[in-house]
């Protein structure tokens, strides 16, 4: 009863014809006879998904008293919108750093960048826990467990 | 039964003791760090134990094991960052009531729990282990096929709202446990032309990612009024009650515990199940058992004690195929098998006529990692429970780093780290959308196995299904599951009757 | 105390940024990964895990395993084909992964000349097994069972498996169901249960000997654990399955490299460890060198070329 239900079941409904009729098929080649299909359980799950949302497009269909509409929030504030871009966008950057500028700096940026993020601004902290924590995984991955970082 | 003192003797010297308090020890650090668990622990481990004696190099491996299921509920009640996903229940319980102020007091309990499960289900191994093998051969992969079909429906349902939504995570879970090299004909699957999916999406780094991550982003959108509660937490200061374990806790958690180490133990045996449903069926189990199922997700203890004791009880149980009979029941249980046989030990029947003592001081070391866990947690309780005190901005990165860190180790590199950090995102979603990202969890743990089931099904009744009535206990869980899904709906039709009923009330 | 600080980030800094070059002098520098293409707990899984403990102590550096099962070892056998050929990726797979699964998985498009081998150790003992309580005592028996129970059912870990009860069924109007199952453990799992009527093993079945008992050797020659059990040829059928565990790597790895490995798998091989291990599990020893490997390779190619064509199978 919910409009975030109701989109939420429209998009997924999308989704699981998609991969039923387009992106499965394409992707998933036949196997041999007298052997069960290899598309069989994707199929039966993006089968089930669309069936499922239309399920939970029906119920949230009727909405209780035309009223509550309008006052009906989205679930997901601004603040978290904007946390799940801080963490795209820090992680997101350390991962490329990492890949063409190696360990130290990607894991260097992802602790300074999310402190940061997180509204620390005093020198000390944003300087001992990026080091203290580099120190540990330098330990655990070259000492202890004896492989490289690529 | 001169065996059995002898194998205790061996057993209780000072250098057993502390190679078994030492992985102990280990394995419970390493849970509590959320993102780390028993993977990496164990996977550290092995090739310390081939200069050791095989009684201390099996004692270690076991005691890593036990720790880190134990330790897991710590990062799921301080942080609700649970390091594996068979921790996750105890954080829809524990990390309320660690924002009540009651963090020492669901850490406590969730330890008893622990280790209460880990010890009967060790007694269980112990006395049990021959007769329990034997009767786990009758489940066949027809009924396995049926109780995972269950299981699935059950863990469903418990996802509060609406069993449609329950029911779609699940099938996405499963959906992208199909992601892969299929395993017989090594067709790729949903690989898109990715290379490093053709190995599928990495657990770990998924279960990272949904479970910690996840979260962590939903805290950081949420800091400062969480930061604001730790405040106030402080001002007043916690009274005993909140720190310890009353009577009246018991009272509740008694009967959890007791169904938790049944179902735990159970779900070890069989094989294919795992952990994690374990101690989801526990969790639901005692929540329709509850007189007070509302407080359920809002600080019941006695969630905390269900999750934990069923998730550590699975642990020794697991090894009961692998005693009794030869064949290893789960990862841990797969690798100590090598572990057994490189120090030219044969798992299985056989062990107990050629190496009595040995087995016996296996059983005495397990029995003593049982009672270290008890000693090394509760020492460490009071330590861990002062993270509550310590400030999001703080807490976060580290986290994140951990997650990192742990998805980076298991997940083949910097691979590992992208999934968890698309997982964190849908994770997120799935949060705050309310759809339940556990039954996702668990649908994807047990795709694999769901799926090699069922193809067996369909072989072994000879693509007939009238044939399964030669089989009681597939049939009986199947109707089980029917039954599940009808009360569920019920259920959930009452309750949205009572909700629209409640918005048809005019609100001024 | 600044600049300890300074020197730790210069040393992490150093370490992050090498990457490891081809130093064949100091191989091995650091540990080595080994792939395994099967399951935890079987037998490959067995005897790779006492193997890298030994060879491990010989060269001195620790080989971690890696289990990647699936296709018959032939998806550890893909990814080995990406792997850099820096010595410190190999894969203990058994010789058929190469010689005879290609023919009858499509996606299985790696061949023998992809790669380089460092030897082989020791031998399967591919059969055909049953649940000890089964009416049937060898191969015969058991088809003169199957015609009067239709919905016989055979349990097939891999597409040899499959392509076995493909060609015992040919033109005979048997029905038998075939049950997938999941490595050695998977096929043990279902034949003490009693679940099925016949099933292929690898070797497995040998350490358990209370529970299953044999009804064909695969192999070219009687088993030792079945000595009055015939071969599938002596029955009738033009198959054999040997199989050897072969030590694998990277086919652009530095032939110094290679070298070491051949050398600390030679020491293997008369290593008292691994000899007891071959007894425990019955997989007797077969050690061969680089060279020798490759050209029994070639030979089993050739010969599983011959045996497909004359059974008619088709890659799937």
């Amino acid at each position: 009863m919910t409009r975030s239900d109701f989109i939420s079941g429209i998009v997924l409904l999308v989704f699981g014809l998609v991969f039923l009729f387009v992106l499965i098929p394409h992707d998933i080649e036949a196997g041999p006879e007298g052997v069960l299909p290899p598309s069989l359980v994707p199929n039966l799950m993006v089968g089930g998904i669309a069936l499922l949302s239309l399920i939970l497009i029906v119920k949230n269909w009727k909405r209780p008293g035309g009223q509550n509409v309008a006052r009906e929030q989205s679930p997901i504030s601004i603040s978290e919108v904007k946390a799940v871009a801080w963490a795209i966008t820090i992680i997101g950057v350390s991962i490329l750093l990492f890949l063409w500028g190696g360990a130290l700096p990607a894991a260097t940026l992802l602790v300074i960048g999310l402190m940061l993020a997180m509204g620390e601004r005093r020198l000390l902290p944003l300087v001992v826990t990026p080091v203290t924590l580099l120190i540990g995984a330098y330990l655990l991955f070259y000492q202890l467990l004896g492989t490289s970082i690529e | 039964m001169e065996n059995l003192i002898g194998g205790f003797q061996d057993i209780l010297t000072p250098v057993n003791i502390a190679w078994i308090a030492l992985g102990v020890t280990i394995g419970y650090v390493v849970g509590v760090l959320p993102g780390l668990g028993k993977g990496t622990a164990v996977a550290v481990a092995i090739p310390l134990t081939y200069y050791i004696s095989p009684l201390a190099a099996i004692a270690l491996l076991i005691g890593i094991a036990k720790g880190s299921t134990a330790g897991s509920a710590v990062s799921a009640i301080l942080l609700n960052a649970p390091g594996e996903p068979s921790s996750a229940p105890t954080a829809l319980d524990g990390y309320p009531l660690a924002r009540q102020g009651k963090a020492h007091k669901a850490l406590k309990m969730g330890l008893f729990a622990s280790v209460i499960g880990d010890f009967i289900s060790t007694l269980v191994l112990i006395v049990l282990a021959a007769p329990l093998a034997e009767y786990a051969l009758l489940i066949g992969p027809v009924e396995l096929c049926a109780i995972l079909l269950f299981s699935l429906t059950f863990i469903g349902g418990l996802s509060g709202s609406s069993l449609s939504k329950g029911m779609i995570a699940a099938c996405f879970g499963i959906l992208c446990s199909t992601v892969g090299l299929e395993i017989e004909t090594a067709i790729p699957r949903l690989t898109f032309g990715v290379l490093e999916l053709q190995d599928g999406l990495p657990l770990i780094p998924v279960a990272i990612g949904m479970l910690a991550t996840a979260e962590m982003i939903v805290q950081m959108g949420n800091h400062k009024s969480i930061d604001q509660q730790t405040s106030l937490l402080d001002e007043g200061n916690a009274s005993r009650e909140d720190k310890i374990v009353l009577w009246e806790d018991w009272k509740y958690c008694i009967p959890a515990i007791g169904r938790g180490t049944a179902i735990g133990t159970v779900v070890g045996i069989l094989p294919g199940l795992g952990a994690s449903v374990g101690s989801f069926l526990s969790y639901g189990a005692t929540k329709k058992a509850s007189k007070r199922p509302e407080l359920f997700g809002k600080g019941a203890i006695e969630g905390v004690a269900a999750a934990e004791s069923a998730d550590n009880a699975v642990v020794p149980a697991s090894l009961v195929p692998l005693f009794a009979i030869g064949i290893p029941g789960s990862v841990i249980a797969a690798i100590l098998i090598a572990a057994f046989i490189i120090h030219g030990v044969t798992p299985g029947p056989m062990m107990f006529v050629e190496q009595p003592r040995l087995v016996y001081g296996i059983y005495a070391a397990m029995i003593c990692a049982s009672l270290l866990l008890l000693c090394i947690g509760y020492f460490g309780l009071r330590f861990f429970a002062l993270v509550t005190k310590v400030p999001m901005r703080m807490i976060i990165p580290v986290v994140l780093f951990l997650c990192a860190i742990g998805a980076f180790l298991q997940g083949d590199g910097i691979f590992g780290v992208m999934v968890m950090l698309a997982f964190g995102v849908i994770g997120f979603l799935a949060k705050k959308l309310e759809f339940s990202f556990v039954t996702f969890l668990i649908g994807f743990v047990i795709g694999p196995s769901f799926e090699l089931t069922f193809r067996q099904s369909i072989a072994l009744l000879n693509r007939d299904i009238t044939q399964i009535i030669d089989r009681p206990i597939a049939i009986a869980f199947i109707v089980l599951t029917v039954l599940t899904i009808w009360r569920i709906a019920v259920a959930n039709g009452k309750k949205n009757q009572l909700a629209q009923k409640d918005s048809e009330i005019p609100k001024t | 105390m600044l600049s300890n600080l300074g020197l730790t980030f210069v040393a992490a800094s150093f370490g992050t940024a090498v990457v490891a070059g081809p130093a064949l002098a100091e191989y091995p520098d650091r540990p080595i990964t080994m792939m395994i293409g099967y399951k935890a707990g079987g037998g490959t899984d067995t005897v790779g895990r006492v193997l890298a403990k030994v060879m491990g102590e010989d060269l001195g550096q620790q080989i971690n395993i890696l289990n990647k099962a699936g296709a018959g070892g032939g998806i550890a056998t893909i990814k080995l084909k990406k792997a850099k050929p820096d010595g410190y990726t190999i894969l203990l797979n058994p010789s058929t992964s190469l010689t005879l699964n290609p023919y009858l998985v499509k996606k299985l498009t790696y061949r023998i000349d992809d790669y380089t081998y460092a030897g082989m150790l020791t031998a399967y003992q591919a059969a055909l097994v049953a649940p000890i309580d089964r009416p049937y005592n060898n191969l015969k028996e058991f088809l003169a069972y199957a015609k009067k129970n239709p919905g016989t059912k055979y349990a097939a870990l891999n597409s040899t498996a499959r392509m076995v009860m493909n060609v015992i069924t040919k033109d005979s109007g048997l029905d038998i169901s075939i049950v997938p199952v999941k490595g050695g453990a998977g096929m043990l799992a279902v034949v003490f249960g009693g679940q099925v009527d016949l099933a292929y093993s690898g070797g497995i079945h040998q350490q358990h000997p209370t529970k299953i008992k044999l009804i064909a050797a695969g192999t070219s020659s009687r088993q030792p654990l079945g000595p009055n059990i015939p071969t599938l040829r002596e029955d009738g059928y033009d198959m054999s399955f040997d199989s050897f565990t072969t030590l694998i790597v990277p086919k652009k790895t530095p032939k110094a490299i290679v070298a070491k490995l051949e050398a600390a798998l030679a020491k293997a091989a008369k290593n008292p460890d691994i000899i007891a291990l071959s007894a425990r599990v019955s997989f007797p020893m077969a050690h061969r060198n680089g060279a020798d490997a490759t050209a029994e390779m070639h030979r089993q190619w050739r010969d599983y070329g011959k045996l497909i064509k004359a059974t008619g199978t088709t890659a799937k």
